[in-house]
């Protein structure tokens, strides 16, 4: 207990130095960096969401049922559910027609979270009634996912696409539900002296510009704690030339495609210089 | 090493996009074309998105084309008034073209329609070229003199309304020709991303009937523009030109178009038209195969962020 106290000061210092840490009842978060900037070289990154918990327990592991233990507080499970900026998508199905294959159906989804990570420390459904995992999107199969507009018989079937493309490109991650062997699944929330906690948040290299919202739920007894879930936001930012160039590319096209023309007619001329000599 | 792409929205690697550019461009400095038509479908393999490919790569086709026309024009091989109308006609092109090209994006048929027309475009050129190329090797091995070049016989094109005098390419010719194909090359730019000169130098040979000295680098001349306007619209309609990429391409291209130059004095025209040829055809059959199996992932995606256009 005495140890797990003062990991927990440790780490309440650590969460200082970190951004600045949110506070709830009862729960304490701190992202390890607030922005994160897309340079030249940029193949992906990763947030780490730093956390405690107070008067509560968050389950260990393989610990759950240890007799002849002192009695521990209450205990209490996390939710962690982190969005990318939102995004309109038109997912296609190709089939056969004729000889050749073509797009045949379609479905147009708008206001969908381009980035979307949940995780949890038990099965979803042990930890808080369905109904609230729907409102709040807890869990990739309580998203709210319904297409504006589909081929006639489509729907479902497109979206599972949809889900299964962003889940290979690494934009769409569920970690809730407890241990598979061999899958990410429960492995997401890394628990230490029942208290602190800590998530990876992995950012594939085409992750979206923009603002990213972590909401971290703290559940007891089956409900969602009225003061969480505590919600923090992290940016994505293209920086330097990436970011001038997208900017102008945006709002001034006429400008940049002139630049584009210009710095293409320089390097030819610059390369029939250039060789004439050789 | 990898780079990232600020309008892709991706990291490719840079040796990679280097390496074709300066392959297309190897290719380009021995067949004096632009090589988008090699470059487009090869970016869009490497899993550029495809408007993306076809923007920038009509953004980098200005730098190989401008270091060519140079060297035309100190040669005197440039015919700047026939350049000029098949400019005229080829901005009108492109300006249609990107009308099209956002229509089939939205309809989600632009792929299709893109690889749908390399096949056709690519397998009727490719096919006439290596005909033509073939038949002149034969007759040569055989000792048989090649056929009197039919330069003076007049096609109907040439005889339409609105004739006009070329001093520099020596033809008296109705505009409306040449007009008609600028115009169809304008099109062909937008929409496929290609120069177009692989299509351009065989109709100015055959049906204008220009010298050969001064189809190249008229061809070139006209390409300048047409792609810069190409540019130019994708820049404003679908913001997709991505000057990283063309940046890399462009110097991947230079140098490899040099080292093609220098390559290609070594072999015979008739050699150079029967290698380019089969390349093309290559091309074709790979884009009509790629067409006809079922695809690994039916499923595509295209996103778009809320508020953009």
């Amino acid at each position: 207990m005495r140890n797990v106290r003062r990991v927990c000061v440790l780490m309440t210092a650590a969460l200082a130095l970190l951004s600045v840490p949110c506070r709830a009842d009862g729960l304490v978060t701190a992202l390890s960096q607030n922005v994160v900037r897309i340079s030249t070289d940029f193949t992906g990154s990763q947030i780490i969401l730093f956390g405690a918990i107070e008067r509560y327990s968050l389950p260990v592991l393989g610990q759950a049922t240890q007799p002849n233990r002192p009695p521990k507080p209450a205990r209490a499970d996390i939710a962690v559910v982190v969005t990318g900026p939102p995004q309109d998508a038109i997912i296609r199905r190709k089939g056969r027609v004729g000889a050749i294959w073509m797009n045949v159906a379609s479905a147009n989804f708008k206001n969908i979270p381009s980035y979307y990570l949940a995780a949890a420390t038990a099965a979803l459904e042990d930890i808080a009634p369905p109904d609230a995992l729907d409102d709040q999107g807890i869990g990739l199969r309580h998203l709210a996912l319904q297409p504006a507009s589909a081929t006639p018989g489509e729907a479902k079937g497109l979206r599972d696409a949809l889900v299964g493309l962003k889940t290979e490109a690494g934009l769409y991650t569920d970690l809730t539900g407890p241990p598979v062997k061999g899958t990410a699944r429960g492995q997401g929330i890394h628990i230490s002296g029942n208290t602190l906690f800590s998530l990876k948040i992995p950012l594939p290299p085409d992750a979206p510009v923009g603002t990213y919202e972590v909401k971290v739920f703290l559940m007891q007894e089956g409900v969602i704690v009225p003061s969480t879930p505590q919600v923090q936001y992290f940016y994505l930012r293209k920086s330097g030339f990436e970011r001038w160039a997208y900017k102008h590319a945006m709002t001034n096209p006429v400008l940049y495609g002139l630049a584009a023309i210009v710095l293409m007619v320089a390097a030819g001329f610059g390369a029939s210089a250039m060789f004439r000599k050789v | 090493m990898q780079i990232y792409l600020p309008i892709a929205e991706m990291s490719v690697n840079i040796l990679l996009i280097l390496g074709m550019g300066g392959a297309v461009g190897f290719l380009s400095g021995l067949f004096g074309v632009g090589g988008g038509f090699v470059l487009t479908p090869l970016l869009i393999f490497t899993g550029i998105p495809p408007t993306v490919a076809v923007a920038s790569t009509a953004n980098q086709i200005i730098a190989s084309s401008v270091s060519g026309v140079v060297a035309h024009w100190r040669r005197k091989q440039v015919d700047f008034k026939m350049g000029g109308i098949l400019t005229a006609g080829g901005i009108a092109g492109a300006l249609i073209g990107i009308l099209i090209f956002k229509y089939l994006e939205r309809s989600g048929q632009s792929g299709l329609v893109i690889a749908l027309s390399y096949v056709v475009l690519l397998s009727t050129v490719g096919g006439l070229m290596l005909y033509e190329s073939v038949g002149v090797i034969l007759r040569a091995r055989r000792g048989e003199p090649s056929p009197a070049p039919k330069s003076g016989q007049h096609l109907w094109i040439h005889h339409l309304p609105l004739r006009m005098r070329f001093r520099r390419s020596r033809l008296y010719i109705s505009v409306i020709g040449p007009g008609v194909l600028g115009f169809l090359v304008g099109l062909m730019t937008t929409v496929m991303g290609v120069g177009g000169g692989f299509v351009l130098v065989p109709a100015m040979i055959y049906l204008l009937q220009m010298p050969t000295s001064v189809v190249i680098g008229t061809s070139l001349f006209q390409i300048i523009f047409v792609t810069a306007s190409a540019t130019l619209l994708h820049a404003v309609g679908t913001k997709s030109v991505d000057v990283v990429l063309s940046g890399l391409l462009a110097v991947g291209g230079v140098i490899g178009a040099q080292a093609g130059a220098r390559f290609g004095v070594k072999l015979s025209g008739e050699q150079l038209r029967a290698m380019l040829a089969v390349i093309v055809l290559v091309i074709a059959i790979r884009l009509a195969y790629g067409l006809t199996v079922q695809p690994d992932e039916i499923f595509s995606l295209s996103t778009m962020a809320v508020g953009e256009p």
